[in-house]
Order: structure tokens, then sequence, then C-alpha cells
């Protein structure tokens, strides 16, 4: 339902557009279970000697360090070469410490948050959680809601009136109408300027994923950050180098060598098993949007109108080029009926040569191929301008959701925010460590070669504990007993500069942000007259003229509305940041 | 009725045979995807017997005494729950099929009411934090308590017993629960059976509620539960993992929740097939 395809309301958009599928990524998942601590430097003495000393008080604390203890910019630490690219870690850092005071005062923070993992032991028998409350200096009480069935508890829990310290946001109606109603704290005053300072590791969160988080320009929650890059195609390079086209550059490149894909047999087996592309929407069609310069959901007219994606010249284009895919059969055959995961094991399977999916996707596949004995095959392709110049790029919200601050508890707000700082750890920090690994020797180990390996306690006691907040997204690999530490910093490396690539040429939705109530209410009918209509029309069952057919009747059933509501709310934000510059 | 030839019968026979594998066949599938490892789920196609049998499935889920607590909640939600279910519907049932009781036409129509109206997610929600029944387990047995449809089963078998049995009874000095206890019930076992059944499969399936009502995650009940190890592996599918020990796919994951579900009620199961067949027909056939 958080579908990034709506028209905007959900500012707090999520990384993976498939509905209810939403790549949960815990911040402490993300990045791989193992390290290795840099050379030979014991965790002990030499960690002391790389930190920052801070008086213990709240007001007085240091941002936390630009250069990460112990690496050396351009040599195993590659900060973020732009805004919205993440930085990249060839090392883990020196353990560094990023909370110099207990945020909390010893009261109860209860919680509402949505979780993909199994509920964790209670608390008498969770060490790792009677460790995070004396850290923070609170008692931790979350409420855990199955993922999928969170718009309906949040409803329900806001009928009942009891509403939690905390509660994770994903712009569904209920949430949208009760934020109208006053049930959330505005926490703009808190979080912009010299206030942020005051918690660092809040700060650190890059400026553009705390844009993405804002609703008519204020800041009602702390984001979990993600990437904003879109979508590349994930991409067999090996068979594209067997086909003698590495690289396409143009539409009509990438024509043929799907083609080849599909006919010229390149895994060498003799047998018509593969195909070109999967999709992981419908068609991979995003890929191609970017590639015809599809507007990013939205466009914002020189005259403060909004055209929707599906009434752009371009789009009209792009279908047509779908179309011709599907028609010579460079389609799997499941494609209008894949899913992510389905996508993903075709990739793997070696069914498709490519598919539409996030650059934080490439590490499963790189993995998955890996056991099949396949190496160095998956990259991700930047989108080629259909006729060869550049391509655009549609970046995605930069987060998969906030975490708010209900109304009613003004005086208890730096502690919460305190907290939400705390496990905003970012990489590399004492606290990201323990978050991610718990404590040595219980629920971790270390191994000989000082890699960390997360032990079973260590996993059952984790959880979605510390799912409520995390830290900026970096790319960071540990070597394991299949990819080398030379090859992981090669990835790892690729990874940014394929994000950075993609963020280049990245266009924003410009309705991100703004609220419409009637998008809310109709998403689901709306969405699915669009998507049906796509797959009609690709799959040629409607003809490509009945495509303004298709935007007169999506105009129609709440399309005109939205739009209407969305002017509106740029009004409304234009009228917020003139007040505030006036 | 006379004996059909043999081409008959080979005919019945292997029509039979098909609709029977039909009906065995996804249940095969689920338990051998279940034992199935990464490459099987890879090699696409239909699963049938499994190349590369593991456990791993399992290992993930079953690890960690998660499941264990959770199916302690369920079996206990079960029990508890049926046994209420059965005292207030047998005991509603029974006032309720006496002629000439007091107030019975009324409770009958709000009983039938209930049936036909049901209020929605956020009364219910309202009602049950107003009784201060939230994150208790009364919030999942007390809702359903009676069930209209079962007890209208009930109340049919009941007018249905030949009066002259308790009129004798009657007779002889018995008073109303003597009756019911002592000639009611023992006649009524075979739609008891039934009747518990389907109150202790509705508790045993308990997800919605669970979730709506109860936000402690110790007293989840297996459904829940085990839908989450559905979601994390699909999760899972995701996130990064060390190649040298890779999780098990999520779709192994989901079919060894499905055979974690449903085992327990299929042990449960042949003990009451009998009375179930009796049971089906009760009420449909007077006399």
């Amino acid at each position: 339902m958080n579908d990034q395809r709506n028209g905007g309301q959900d500012q707090c958009s999520r990384q993976d557009r498939s509905p209810r599928n939403t790549r949960a990524q815990q911040g402490n998942t993300r990045v791989t279970r193992r390290s290795v601590l840099r050379g030979g430097l014991a965790v002990g003495s030499g960690a002391l000697a790389h930190r920052i000393s801070v008086p213990a008080t709240l007001d007085a604390q240091q941002a936390t360090p630009v250069a990460p203890p112990g690496l050396t910019a351009g040599v195993d630490y590659f900060p973020s070469p732009m805004v919205g690219v993440p930085p990249a870690y060839l090392r883990r850092p020196e353990p560094y410490q990023s909370v110099h005071a207990v945020p909390g005062t010893g009261s109860t923070v209860t919680t509402l948050q949505h979780t993909m993992a199994p509920p964790p032991p209670p608390r008498e028998e969770n060490r790792y959680w009677q460790e995070l409350e004396t850290r923070l200096g609170i008692t931790f009480e979350p409420g855990f809601v199955p993922h999928a069935n969170y718009d309906q508890q949040v409803a329900a829990t806001f009928a009942g009136g009891d509403l939690p310290d905390l509660m994770m946001w994903t712009g569904s109606p209920a949430e949208q109408q009760a934020l109208q109603q006053g049930a959330y704290t505005d926490l703009t005053d808190y979080l912009t300027g010299d206030a942020l300072q005051r918690f660092p590791n809040l700060a650190n969160i890059p400026a553009d994923v705390w844009e993405g988080v804002k609703i008519q320009g204020r800041i009602w929650g702390v984001p979990l950050a993600r990437s904003i890059a879109g979508p590349p195609l994930m991409f067999r390079r090996d068979w594209a180098e067997a086909a003698g086209m590495p690289a396409p550059a143009t539409a009509e490149d990438l024509f043929q060598l799907m083609g080849q894909f599909t006919t010229g047999d390149p895994d060498g087996n003799q047998r018509r098993d593969t195909w070109g592309l999967g999709a992981r929407l419908p068609f991979s069609l995003v890929f191609i949007e970017q590639m015809f310069r599809v507007p990013n959901q939205w466009r914002l007219n020189d005259d403060d109108t909004f055209t929707n994606r599906i009434e752009s010249e371009e789009f009209a284009e792009a279908i047509a080029y779908a179309r011709r895919l599907w028609d010579a059969g460079t389609y799997h055959p499941d494609t209008p009926t894949m899913t992510t995961q389905d996508a993903k094991d075709a990739f793997v399977a070696g069914a498709v040569g490519g598919y539409d999916d996030t650059v934080t996707g490439l590490p499963g596949l790189r993995n998955g191929l890996a056991e099949r004995g396949v190496y160095d095959a998956a990259v991700g392709l930047v989108p080629p301008g259909h006729d060869g110049q550049p391509s655009v790029t549609h970046n995605a919200g930069g987060n998969a959701g906030s975490t708010c601050i209900m109304a009613g508890r003004e005086d208890r707000i730096p502690e919460l925010l305190g907290v939400l700082n705390y496990f905003a750890a970012p990489f590399g920090s004492e606290e990201r460590l323990f978050l991610q690994f718990g404590l040595e020797g219980v629920h971790h180990t270390v191994e000989a070669d000082g890699t960390l390996l997360n032990t079973e306690q260590g996993e059952r006691e984790r959880s979605g504990l510390a799912y409520i907040s995390n830290g900026p997204f970096v790319f960071y690999h540990e070597p394991n007993a299949v990819f080398s530490r030379e090859e992981q910093d090669e990835f790892t490396l690729g990874q940014q500069d394929l994000t950075r690539r993609m963020v280049e040429l990245g266009i924003d939705n410009p309705a991100q942000g703004l609220l419409s109530e009637t998008q809310v209410r109709e998403a689901a009918v709306l969405d699915q007259i669009i998507d049906d209509g796509i797959v009609a029309l690709v799959t040629g069952r409607t003809a490509l003229d009945t495509l303004p057919a298709l935007v007169t009747e999506w105009r129609n059933r709440g399309g005109d509305q939205v739009r209407t509501e969305l002017q509106q709310s740029l009004q409304q934000a234009a009228d917020y940041s003139g007040l505030q510059k006036g | 009725m006379e004996e059909a030839g043999p081409a008959a019968k080979v005919g019945k026979a292997v029509l039979l045979t098909l609709i029977t594998l039909m009906m065995v066949f996804p249940f095969t599938y689920v338990v051998a995807v279940s034992f199935s490892s990464y490459r099987d789920v890879l090699s696409g196609g239909l699963i049938l017997f499994p190349t590369n049998p593991t456990l791993d499935a399992y290992r993930e889920i079953l690890r960690g005494g998660i499941i264990t607590r959770a199916l302690q909640v369920s079996i206990g939600l079960t029990l508890v729950g049926t046994a209420i279910n059965m005292v207030m519907t047998v005991s509603l049932a029974y006032g309720l099929s006496r002629s000439n009781v007091w107030g019975g036409k009324v409770m009958l129509l709000l009983v039938l009411f209930s049936m036909l109206f049901s209020p929605g997610l956020i009364p219910n929600y309202l009602l049950i934090n107003e009784l201060g029944l939230l994150n208790t387990y009364w919030s999942l047995i007390l809702p359903g308590a009676v069930s209209a449809f079962n007890l209208l089963i009930l109340r049919n078998f009941f007018m249905n017993l030949p009066q002259e049995l308790l009129d004798s009874a009657r007779v002889d000095g018995a008073g109303d629960l003597r009756v019911l206890w002592n000639i009611t019930l023992p006649l009524s076992k075979a739609v008891l059976a039934v009747i518990a059944l389907f109150y202790a499969v509705t508790h045993w399936n308990l997800f919605f509620n669970a979730i709506l009502y109860i936000r402690d995650t110790n007293m989840w009940p297996i459904q829940v539960v085990l839908n989450q190890y559905v979601l994390q592996g699909s999760s899972l599918g995701v996130t990064e993992y060390d190649p040298s020990a890779p999780p098990p796919p999520p779709q192994t994951i989901q079919m060894a929740v499905v055979v974690i579900a449903t085992v327990p009620i299929l042990l449960v199961y042949p003990f009451l097939q009998k009375y179930f067949t009796k049971g089906v027909l009760s009420g449909a056939i007077k006399g």
C-alpha cells in the first residue's frame, strides 16, 4: 500500500516499491555480520588512543568524527562524493564513542513498531534487551505488530486512544488523519539548526534523507535512512560480453542485447531456457521509463501544476518500447506476475539476464550466483538514454519510514530524541557495534583473525528490538569464505560508483512530502487501474493507442482530484516556507 | 442395487484414484518443498521429491524456543477456549430448545441479530479496550464465546430429541440440569464433537484478533509467530548473507511453516472422525 507510485503522500516512502514487500532492513543487517578489525590492533588499547574525549553532559556533545578513527580517506575510507551517495568503507573503523551520556532518565518508553522478524525472548530471558535498557537508561516496552498488519493496528490504536510514546510512520490513511488532528508532535524546532546538534547521530543523517521525511515542510519523525538512488538494471555482464555488447548505450542496443540473451543461448547449454528480462515491478518498466526520461511519478510544471507520469509523452514512448520487447519474446513468460523474490530467483538461476532492482540488491544476487559457481557476473546497469544522451533516474524517498513522537509528551522530547539518537549511531561507532552484534562472548564471538560472528543467542535476542532507528546508509562488505578482502573492496567501491552514477542523473518526485487525501484513500483503486492498464498495453491485449483512454479513466476515477489536492498541498508548503523566511 | 459390471468398476476406480491424487498432491508438494534445499528450489519446476533433502527450514524455525512458547499459548487457548465455548453454547442451546422459557424468544432474536450484523474492526476494538481486556488472553476467548451458527445447530438438534425420553425422566423426578447431563448430552455426542472441533479449529487458527488485541509478543499464538517466520524468510531473501552459509530459501520456510501449523490439528482429527461423519448430518435428517 505504501508503494512509491502513490502520488506523494508517503513522504516516508520506502526504498523498495513493491507493496508490503519492504526490504525491512534492520540497520544492523544491511552490513554483513562479520568484520575484520584493522590490522592487528586489539580493540582495547588501540581504540582508546583514538577516542575523542568530551565532557559527559548532554549539551556539549561533539559531532561524530569526520574521518573515522584508524582509517585514511582515499585508501580504506571513501567519503560520500555527492549528496545522496553513501560513503564506502573497506575496513571497519576503530570503534569510537558517539553517545557520551546516557539519554534516558529511568522512565518507561513504549513504542508501536512493525516487524518482519520473529518475536524476541521476553526481557527476563533476554540479555540483549536488558543491556539495551541499561545503556539507554530507560525501561523499554516495544509493541510489535506484524509488518503486513501495521496499518490496521494503527487505525485501531488511534481509535482506542491509548497511544505509545513512539510510533513508526508508514503514511497510511489513519496516520495522515491523526496527523492533521494533532496526534503527533511537530519536531521541526528540535531537529533543525543548532537544536539538531544536540543529537550528533541524528545530525549525522544526511540532509537529503531529512528532506525526504518532511510532510509539507515540517519534520514529524526521525527517518530510517536508506539510499535515494533509483533502480538500475541487474545485468548479466558475462552474457553481455559473450554477446559482444558489454555496454548498451541506446535503447536499440538494449533491444538487440535482450534479443541475444533470449535466442543466443548465453549460458551455452544448448537449451532455449533463457530470456532477456524479468521484472520486480511490472515489466521492469521503471528502468525503461528512466531510459525515456519519464517524470518521477509527477512533473511539476512552470505554472505550479502537476502532470502525472502516465500523461506524459515520454511514457507513451516507454510503453511502446516495452511492447516491442514483449512482442519480440524477450520477456520471461512469467514476467507479468513475478514477485521480487521470483525475479531474484530467476536471475540467480540464470533464467533471465536482467531485471530492475535497487543497488542494495546486488550483494544478494552476487552471493546467489556465487553459490552456483558463477562469479563476476552481476552488475548494475545505469539506464542508457534511449537516444544515447544521458537518461534520468528516479530518486527514491531515501528512507524506509520514520519514527514519530506522539503528542502530549513535550517534557520528554529531549529524552526520547536522545533514545532515537542512540539507535541512530553510525557505522563504526561503539554503539552500532553493540546494536548490531550485542555483547562479546554472549551474542557474538571474535574469531582469531578478528572477524565478528553472531551467535544464535545473539540473533534470537536482537530480533527487531533496535529497528526504530538506524544510522546513515554505508557500503561495507566483510570478507568471507567465498570473497576475499580484495574482491570485497572492489565490489564495495563498485557499488558506491554505481550509486553515484545513478544519483548524478537523479530527478526527485516533486510530490514527495505533499499530502493528498484522495491519493491515500483511492490508492488501491488508482494503482490497480494503472497496473492493469500497463499489463494490457505491454502484452498487446489492448492497442497502444488506447493509452489516452487509460489516462482518462485514471483521471476520472480520482487522478484529477489527486492533482488538485497536491497542488493545494504545494501551496501550503510554500506558505510555510514563506513564513519561515518572512 | 445391482452390482456394476467390471468395466464400470475399473472406470470408477480410475476416477477415484485420480481425484484422490489431485487432493493429496498439494499436500505432498508442501511437505516436499519444506524439505528442499536451495538447489532444488532454484532448479525450478515441480518438486515432488527433493534431490537434496535438508532439515534447514525446520531448524531455522524451531530453534530458540520461540515456537515452543507460542505452541503452549495456542494449545492453552484452544483447550480453555473450547471448554468455555462448549459450556456456554450447550447451556444456551438447551435453554432455547425448551418451549415456554421466559425471554426465550427475545434471546433467540438477539442471537440471530448478532449472526447477521457485525460491528466491524474499530467498534470491536473500542469494546475490548473499554472492558480492559487489551493485552490479555480473555480478549481472544470471550468475544467469540458463543457462535450463533453453532448455537442454532445445537438448538435444532436438542429440539429434535424425542420428547418422551425427557418427559419420562421428568416423571422420575429429574430436574432440568439432571436431564441435560444424563439424558441429552449422551445422546448428542456426535454433534457435540463436531461443534467442539469447529471451535477448536477456530481457536487454533487465531491470527487477526491476536494481532489486534495483543501487543506483548510473549502472548502471541502460533499462527502469528509462524507468520513472522514467513515474513522474515522473504525479507532474508533481500538481505546480505555469507554465501558459504546461506539461509534456507523463503519458499521452504513458508512450506515448513504450513506443515508446523497444520500437523497438530491433523493429529487430533482422526480421533474425531467417526463423530464428524455422524454429526455433519445432524439437524438435516429429522427423527
